[in-house]
């Protein structure tokens, strides 16, 4: 399996928020517009596409808590500032 | 009942819900040890057309610990596929199913199995068929031919299955589940109805069945194949686990499952889950390993179902009901093993560690009078020495929870005179099991189960239909 970045944690992260969870095969997803943090600014398509089933969760958006999950591994991160923009962009979604 | 259905999540995922686990000296080859562990509870031989099958998102574990610490030591882990020839047809089977690799055979499954010793897992055998459920005289004409073409042997030595068995387990699920009545016995239960005999609920179900025969070699502590009962190494302790991965997203055509397995269902002895442990903790009990059942023993110490047979038959067991000390006898039986001294010549304990495995004696030979009530028969070869396919557990449990087994452990104590008269009415019958390896029966096939009530005419070609004697073509 692929190492996974926190450059490509951070964008697939952040690509699935709308749905709560991001699943493989990333190629031509759009990317964050005026992204608070510049590593979201670079996808990696050919990194993303390699990672099995990849799948983001929010476990404790206070705590900025998130599971990450591919393969049959499970990585977890504590990132408050976005895990808070992820749920500010779940709440948006939810008004559409 | 054993284990099916026994708690509140897991029963609503059937592949991979262990039902039932056996561990027994091979009685056709005394010098192996099989594994068996059940899914897939309560299977209707009919209930096609998409019959039963395995997980292929489930990983299958049949764990061994030899040094007493709930910890595997030894695993045989098995993962499912599942190959469909012609998806454009709702048919499982489109002609007679005369082989393993039948082209009339539409879905079927293949598994794979892997040794893990010491955290390094070594696949030992790949794309291994599982035979088809057993459908009809039409579908599956000869079954027991196809299952045995499905017993594979493996390069260690070992014999392996999995596929349809039917149900070993037998017990009258509408009696113990209507406030815990045997139907020989409910004369002395408050809600008093004539004694009746008791009816075998599973007799025409059927199970999926992960069986495999291993040299005790390859399973002792230190590589022998244990001789004396009364040595340590001789006792291996064996359950069963199953998991699921812990994301899934699923989408209108594709399903994404990732993340660590997680474990959904163990399984070491019958009924521990079932009647032990309390509704609230049964989903998470069966998400821990055996060496977290520390946390369990408070129930084992003071089982509910002691409590309530006394209220439930007034007068009937006034020892029991005045019995207040921790069941040391039933720590021994489910959760440590009986020392050596408690019971002549014999001993499964496997230390401090309390934790619900089958604890095998390998030493001791299989029984050539085999006693359905194991060791309470004076079996030494039966249930709690692991557990045979025969062995009448729910009478064994029922008897030792009722006192039969304090004075094993608390000489003073003696047991109320209906303890030894608990039965339920039936044996397993004559058919039910085979004398060779998976030692499992002939699965009931859907068009004679359920059998026709009366006069069978019903197409006009007055077919005699009668379970198990039906035509063959």
């Amino acid at each position: 399996m692929a190492e996974l970045t926190r450059r490509t944690f951070l964008t697939t992260a952040s690509l699935g928020v709308a749905a709560g969870a991001v699943t493989g095969g990333l190629t031509a997803l759009p990317r964050l517009a005026k992204d608070p943090m510049e590593a979201v600014d670079v996808a990696a398509p050919a990194v993303a596409d390699s990672v099995e089933g990849l799948i983001a969760h929010v476990r404790n958006v206070h705590t900025g808590e998130i599971a990450l999950m591919a393969g049959t591994r499970e990585v977890i991160w504590r990132d408050p500032s976005l895990a808070a923009r992820l749920a500010h962009m779940a709440r948006s979604s939810g008004d559409r | 009942m054993s284990s099916h259905r026994e708690a509140p999540g897991i029963a609503k995922d059937p592949v991979a819900d262990s039902t039932d686990t056996y561990a027994f000296v091979s009685p056709d080859a005394p010098d192996t040890v099989t594994l068996i562990a059940n899914y897939v509870p309560l299977e209707g031989p009919a209930g096609g057309p998409n019959f039963y099958e395995f997980g292929d998102d489930v990983l299958y574990e049949i764990n061994v610990d030899n040094d007493g610490d709930g910890i595997s030591d030894i695993t045989y882990r098995f993962v499912f596929h599942t190959e469909v020839r012609r998806p454009d047809t709702f048919m499982y089977s489109t002609g007679r199913i005369s082989a393993l690799d039948s082209a009339a055979w539409n879905r079927r499954q293949f598994y794979t199995v892997s040794r893990v010793v010491g955290g390094h897992e070594t696949v030992i055998a790949e794309h291994l068929a599982s035979p088809p459920c057993n459908i009809g005289p039409r579908s599956t004409p000869d079954y027991a031919r196809l299952a045995h073409a499905a017993v594979h042997r493996l390069p260690g030595g070992e014999l392996v299955f999995a596929g349809q068995r039917r149900e070993g387990f037998y017990v009258d699920l509408g009696s113990v589940f209507d406030l815990a009545v045997l139907r020989p016995e409910q004369s002395f239960h408050m809600m008093r109805m004539l004694p009746a005999l008791g009816v075998d609920a599973t007799i025409d179900v059927n199970v999926h069945s992960i069986a495999i025969r291993v040299p005790k070699t390859s399973l002792s502590r230190d590589g022998s194949a244990p001789i004396n009962p009364a040595a340590p190494g001789s006792v291996i302790g064996m359950w069963t686990a199953a998991y699921r991965r812990k994301a899934i997203v699923r989408d209108p055509y594709h399903e994404t499952q990732s993340g660590p397995w997680v474990q959904v269902s163990r399984l070491g002895n019958p009924l521990f889950n079932e009647v032990i442990v309390p509704m609230a903790e049964k989903d998470l009990w069966n998400s821990v390993p055996p060496a977290g059942d520390r946390d369990f023993v408070k129930y084992v110490e003071h089982p509910e179902l002691a409590a309530v047979l006394p209220v439930l038959y007034p007068g009937v067991f006034p020892n029991l009901a005045a019995y207040t000390k921790p069941r040391a006898d039933l720590v021994a039986m489910l959760l440590s093993g009986f020392p050596a001294g408690v019971v002549p010549g014999f001993q499964n304990f496997t230390g401090g560690m309390p934790a619900d495995v089958l604890r095998l004696n390998m030493a001791i030979p299989p029984s050539s009078r085999p006693n359905l009530l194991g060791v309470l028969g004076g079996d030494l070869a039966g249930f709690p020495n692991g557990r045979r396919v025969f062995d009448d557990t729910v009478a064994v449990e029922v008897r030792a929870v009722a006192g039969a087994t304090i004075p094993l452990f608390d000489k003073g104590y003696s047991p109320d005179a209906a303890v030894a008269a608990l039965t339920q009415g039936f044996g397993p019958g004559r058919d039910r099991y085979i004398s060779i390896f998976p030692y499992l029966g002939t699965p009931r096939d859907g068009y004679h189960t359920p059998a026709v009530v009366g006069a069978s005419n019903v197409s006009g070609l007055g077919v005699a239909t009668q379970p198990g004697v039906g035509p063959h073509y």
